[in-house]
């Protein structure tokens, strides 16, 4: 372990910055199992529902996890049925697949727990583009802002939370079949 | 009757769905004389709260007075057309318009009749005291109803009583909106309306819903998966025989049981949930003393005409098809549960409504690509040419025993779709109220 | 033809309505607060609606209109707010 905590901070980022772009791997490859396995049983992945509000209601501006409706609000036996059902190659919205690119950025260690050098848990924040093309001219570029936790294992790192904070309020998409 | 419109014979022009002249009829002719859902009571529950809805392509503005009663306002300043609110929720006494300073009051101790005219800036020295501030208030609807918290609105005036409009589907509108235990009302909207954009027209959206078991095989990845809450195979738990229930002359329909007078033995729904489980077995055991031997209908999906389609069993929601274009829909996905549930139960719900419906509903997803590459390929000019084919069940639709002015036509059948299109046509060619209504709906209930 | 007149400037801005409450941003008022009106009123700010253009107040003074006094709330537009009283 590097004493130096400069140093310390750099390779926590760098571990947090590699599990990032081998998830995005995953996702894009479409090599969804694999990418279950990223998740703790126990995963929450968690995306609200943005409204406009008059500002200063800034409280009111997403939907409430646990109470309101969501895009996603959902843990590891949901996730492993989206899944399955597109491994079943009759699902239609997925039916021939879909391209995805996920551009993953601004990703910013916030907390190491107990501390940086020794970290088990942190809480990181990022940002995604996730650009998507279907058929022939159908495309969706969606972007915003990730909230995680990451829990390390034995082999490295697993997500344990994920909040997802589309930007829109009205989804400019049809569906969301895609993973963030 | 409509040249386009052949439901006689089950046979429609891809016209209808794809040609933006058709489209812009709708809009006068449809939805600005239909009763329209704008929203839930329970989402302005508080004097001076609001929200910004939907009637057509229109934003109104659906507001909660000082007083209580609920108000729905047409979100464009009289002035010069501004959007006077661009928010999606709050609670506010004024609505400013932000171009010019127009500022119109909600509340009672500012105006005598919400959306009047309160703040004009310059009145006196612009315009000289001269403007008639009474007749520039926000416009209002024509007519609105509350109906066990749901809240609908026609701009016409004239329009028939929403009663009437929805006739004897009253009864299955009633089995999603009415308590699981059989009291009336008092289910919830969860917060948070799911919105969101697909390209396909509305009535794509609105046929489907308004009973389609046919289409039953395009879920067939999430059957093999099972999202039920009972676990197993299937996206829900079991249900007892369902058919095409329509009616005819007022354009709605659905998918349910046709009238009984004694509940069936309870079905086990929510299995992985134990809790839920006990839950919704002794809501059934106050179910069968509540309804005693009085008729009821379930039902699991359905249409009120023309937009406005509803799931009443699982899952639980209201669904608006928002015209947004000839080949663009605006959906907007609110979800109901029992006010008083244990917060476990509305939980269980939510989560399951989630899996199922919107657009990560593993459900949804899958009719959605239909309904897109459906609009998509009948846009060519010799797409055009041809039609939709919805034979399926011609001639044998036979009238439902109990329920006035219904037929049903078996689990599988485009009865239904006949009876909207034929409703669609009415619309289309008929520009007053005059053979529109048919006498029979509320009048042959009331002589039931 | 249009020449331009020295003070042109200023005389618009000043028939166009600005006064000093171009320096206040309303939403900044909390209610209880004190105004000057354009007429010399003074009004007591009741509840401030947030919309940055009026604000609901009661008048306390007004030298041309007496019967404007009292409880009653009236519809107050920023521009005719010359200074916090
Ligand atoms: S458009 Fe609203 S005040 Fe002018
Ligand atoms: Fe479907």
């Amino acid at each position: 372990m590097p004493t130096d905590p400069t140093l310390a901070a750099l390779l926590l980022e760098h571990e947090i910055r590699q599990f990032y772009f081998v998830e995005a791997d995953l996702l894009d490859e479409r090599r969804f199992a694999e990418w279950l396995d990223l998740l703790t049983d126990d995963v929450r992945y968690f995306a609200p529902i943005a409204r406009n509000i008059r500002r200063g209601e800034e409280a009111s501006e997403l939907t409430r996890e646990g109470f309101d409706a969501a895009w996603f609000d959902e843990g590891k036996v949901t996730l492993r049925q989206r899944v399955e059902q597109l491994a079943t190659g009759i699902h239609w919205a997925e039916e021939p697949q879909s391209r995805t690119s996920h551009l993953v950025t601004n990703i910013r260690v916030l907390e190491a727990l107990p501390e940086v050098a020794a970290a088990v848990e942190v809480r990181v924040r990022s940002r995604f583009l996730v650009y998507r093309n279907r058929l022939a001219d159908e495309t969706d570029i969606l972007v915003g802002k990730r909230s995680d936790t990451l829990v390390r294992v034995d082999a490295g790192w697993k997500l344990a939370r994920r909040e997802i904070q589309l930007d829109q309020s009205v989804l400019l998409a049809k569906n969301l079949t895609l993973f963030f | 009757m409509h040249p386009l419109v052949d439901a006689e014979n089950g046979t429609i022009s891809r016209e209808i769905f794809v040609n933006p002249d058709i489209y812009a009829e709708e809009q006068e002719r449809i939805f600005a004389r239909s009763w329209l859902f704008v929203g839930h009571e329970s989402l302005i529950a508080k004097p001076g709260d609001y929200i910004t809805s939907r009637m057509g392509e229109e934003s109104v503005v659906v507001t909660r007075g000082r007083q209580g009663g609920v108000h729905v306002l047409l979100n464009s300043c009289m002035h010069r057309g501004m959007k006077v609110c661009r928010y999606d929720q709050g609670n506010t006494r004024l609505f400013t318009c932000p171009y010019h300073g127009w500022s119109y009051g909600i509340d009672g101790k500012l105006v005598e009749r919400p959306g009047q005219l309160v703040g004009v800036p310059g009145f006196e020295q612009h315009y000289h005291g001269e403007l008639d501030r009474t007749a520039w208030g926000l416009r209002h609807v024509g007519r609105i109803a509350l109906y066990k918290g749901t809240i609908w609105a026609n701009w016409d005036a004239d329009a028939p009583d929403f009663l009437d409009w929805l006739g004897g589907m009253r009864a299955f509108l009633d089995f999603a909106l009415d308590h699981r235990d059989g009291s009336e009302g008092s289910s919830e909207a969860i917060g948070g309306i799911q919105k969101w954009r697909l390209n396909t027209n509305w009535k794509i959206v609105a046929e489907n819903f308004i009973g389609d078991l046919y289409h039953d095989i395009s879920h067939r990845s999430v059957d093999l998966v099972g999202i039920g809450p009972s676990g197993g195979k299937g996206r829900r738990d079991a249900q007892r025989p369902r058919m095409q229930i329509g009616f005819p002359g007022l354009g709605h329909g659905g998918l349910g049981e046709t009238p009984h007078n004694s509940e069936p033995d309870y079905a086990p729904a929510w299995a992985l949930y134990p809790e839920v489980e006990a839950y919704y077995r002794e809501l059934h055991e106050k179910r069968v003393r509540n309804l005693g031997d009085r008729p009821r209908v379930t039902m699991s999906v359905g249409t009120i005409f023309p937009n406005m389609s509803f799931h009443g069993r699982q899952p639980r929601t209201i669904l608006m098809a928002h015209p947004c274009g000839p080949t663009q829909t605006e959906m907007w996905r609110i979800y109901l549960v029992d006010a008083d549930a244990p917060e476990a139960v509305k939980d269980a719900a939510r989560h399951y409504y989630l899996r199922y419906s919107g657009p990560a509903g593993m459900t949804e997803q899958d009719d959605m690509e239909n309904w897109t590459y459906a609009t998509e390929a009948s846009k060519g000019v010799i797409a055009r040419r041809l039609h939709y084919n919805y034979q399926m069940g011609l001639g044998h639709a036979r009238p439902v025993p109990g329920l006035p002015g219904a037929v049903q036509n078996g689990p599988m059948a485009e009865e239904n779709q006949r009876i909207f299109y034929n409703r669609w046509a009415q619309f289309m060619t008929q520009a007053g109220w005059d053979g529109l209504m048919p006498t029979t709906a509320r009048a042959l209930e009331d002589a039931d | 033809m249009h020449l331009p007149v020295p003070g042109a400037h200023t005389t618009a801005l000043a028939k166009r309505g600005a006064t000093m409450s171009d320096g206040i941003n309303l939403l900044q008022l909390e209610p209880g607060a004190r105004l000057r009106l354009a007429n010399g009123a003074i009004v007591e700010l009741v509840e401030n609606p947030r919309d940055g253009s009026w604000l609901l107040c009661r008048y306390l003074a007004d030298p041309t209109d007496p019967a404007v006094l009292g409880d009653e709330e009236h519809m107050i537009f920023v521009r005719d707010i010359t200074a916090l009283a």
